[in-house]
């Protein structure tokens, strides 16, 4: 319970912030706000993942307001799992990576990028480590080898990824990554 | 391992997609061109090189456009092949160059492409293995302005450069050029080089991914190993490089290749060459490049072809040529 209060109160008080407060504390509470954000020179990569929106409404009019926004969208920390869920089926492939290699992606979510059309996003999935056993068991009969074989390494040896046998892909040849189309 | 046909390789599906899209039957043109690409999988590099000079001088000639090296292909993924992964996992666009640099010759095996930072500015320079016919003014056009539409597609903003340098004689309507890469064009440049801001090479790629970019570099690597023909490319792609610096020595190459000496003279004794008929063979090409495209003297092509005497360049021009240097310079 204590759990599901916390996001709220959280909440609440973001919403509670004076406007020089929220500069201070990294936080935007417009779409207009980040934009400006992504296109500061230099770039600040960093601010732009761990921005946070004042309300997750924010990022539902970033994506109206400026759509070739989306990929930054997608790798904000601070998107929420709706958020990401509708990325997950985006347009632009670049935009799915972006989402395919997020934290806090939902189950179905992921389920839907392991099973996306372009093996550089299933590429994304069989790599981001937090990846469930669904989702890579989703990806051990995969058409790329690459994916194939990196999901299964991490089935049968690491679940995260981090401790894979060295010689798994040995056998990878340039046929092996023919993803483009 | 499986085999793997010229055809699938990133560039050559670019050209082809370039050619498609000004309506010509790249098909045919390539069959003209004397280009099989589904069964070139050893074939020679300079055979290669010669027959892709074929087919851009015959899109010219097909469709009276000086200017269709510009065409941007449908989707930069075109021509990235298999580097799509690590540029797309790269944290910028230095990262991404750097790895396209790398890895060229598993995308395009006639071109090599080198760079070099100078106060605010990044160079970053193309060369493309001439054969017995020289290269296209249309190849170079081609490259740069595919690298451009990448960086373009991976960052999502457009970078301008700020000077093209671009080989050969001023084309009639040169302010295509112009209008293309937004910027002033440099023509009769002694190579193409592609000059930017720093700051632009700096620009983060939003879809970086650390992982990702580790395990697609380890396959990148194991590729390029594994491309057992490809010794012979990669000499040339180094000599290419490094023949300004002095005359080329085996035991060198094999340090840059990584190989022993003896494995070095191994695989390229396998290849049916030997280093010697390499350096060459790069240095006629070289030669007549910079006697087509450049107003450098002879003496200054001596140098820059890494001989040491200019009595050594003298007969070797004549060998290659049936002419002196001197001859070679005034009939350019």
């Amino acid at each position: 319970m204590q759990a599901l209060v916390r996001p709220l109160a959280e909440h609440d008080a973001l919403q509670q912030l004076t406007p020089m407060r929220r500069a201070a504390t990294n936080i935007i509470d417009n779409a207009e706000a980040f934009e400006r954000l992504v296109a500061e020179l230099p770039v600040d990569v960093a601010r732009i993942k761990s921005v946070a929106a004042a309300r997750q409404q924010v990022w539902w009019d970033v994506l109206e307001r400026y759509p070739h926004l989306a990929v930054w969208v997608a790798g904000n920390r601070s998107a929420s799992v709706e958020v990401l869920a509708h990325l997950a089926v985006h347009g632009d492939m670049q935009t799915r990576l972006a989402v395919a290699s997020a934290a806090g992606l939902s189950e179905e979510a992921m389920l839907q990028l392991a099973h996306d059309h372009d093996d550089l996003v299933r590429m994304r999935v069989a790599c981001n480590p937090q990846t469930s056993r669904n989702a890579l068991s989703a990806l051990v009969d995969d058409p790329c080898t690459v994916v194939r074989k990196h999901a299964q390494a991490r089935l049968a040896h690491d679940l995260s990824g981090t401790a894979l046998p060295p010689s798994y892909l040995d056998d990878i040849s340039m046929v092996d990554l023919h993803l483009l189309h | 391992m499986k085999p793997m046909l010229m055809s699938d390789v990133g560039w050559c599906k670019a050209m082809k997609d370039a050619f498609a899209q000004h309506g010509l039957d790249v098909d045919a043109l390539l069959a003209e061109a004397g280009l099989d690409l589904d069964t070139a999988e050893e074939i020679d590099l300079g055979e290669l090189t010669d027959g892709f000079s074929r087919a851009w001088e015959l899109a010219v000639a097909k469709t009276g456009n000086p200017a269709i090296g510009l065409t941007v292909p449908s989707h930069p993924l075109n021509s990235l092949g298999v580097l799509s992964h690590v540029v797309l996992s790269a944290s910028n666009v230095r990262d991404a160059l750097q790895a396209i640099m790398r890895f060229i010759h598993l995308i395009s095996p006639t071109a090599t492409i080198d760079s070099k930072a100078e106060g605010d500015r990044f160079f970053l320079s193309l060369q493309i293995a001439s054969g017995k016919r020289p290269v296209p003014l249309q190849r170079y056009d081609f490259y740069s302005t595919v690298l451009l539409r990448g960086i373009h597609w991976l960052t999502g903003r457009r970078v301008v450069p700020l000077v093209f340098h671009r080989p050969g004689p001023a084309p009639a309507e040169p302010a295509r050029w112009r209008e293309a890469f937004g910027c002033n064009v440099v023509f009769g440049a002694p190579e193409c080089v592609i000059e930017m801001a720093l700051q632009d090479i700096a620009l983060p790629i939003p879809t970086a991914d650390q992982a990702v970019a580790d395990l697609c570099e380890r396959i990148a690597t194991q590729l390029a190993e594994q491309q057992g023909g490809s010794v012979s490319i990669r000499v040339r792609q180094v000599l290419m490089k490094h023949l300004s610096k002095g005359d080329p020595r085996r035991e060198t190459m094999a340090s840059i290749l990584c190989m022993s000496e003896r494995t070095l003279q191994r695989r390229l004794t396998e290849e049916g060459t030997s280093f010697a008929e390499l350096v060459d063979e790069v240095r006629r090409e070289m030669a007549q490049r910079y006697f087509q495209h450049s107003q450098f003297s002879p003496t200054e092509i001596t140098f820059a072809l890494g001989f040491s005497d200019p009595s050594n360049f003298y007969r070797a021009c004549k060998r290659w040529f049936g002419r002196s240097p001197s001859t070679m310079r005034c009939s350019n």
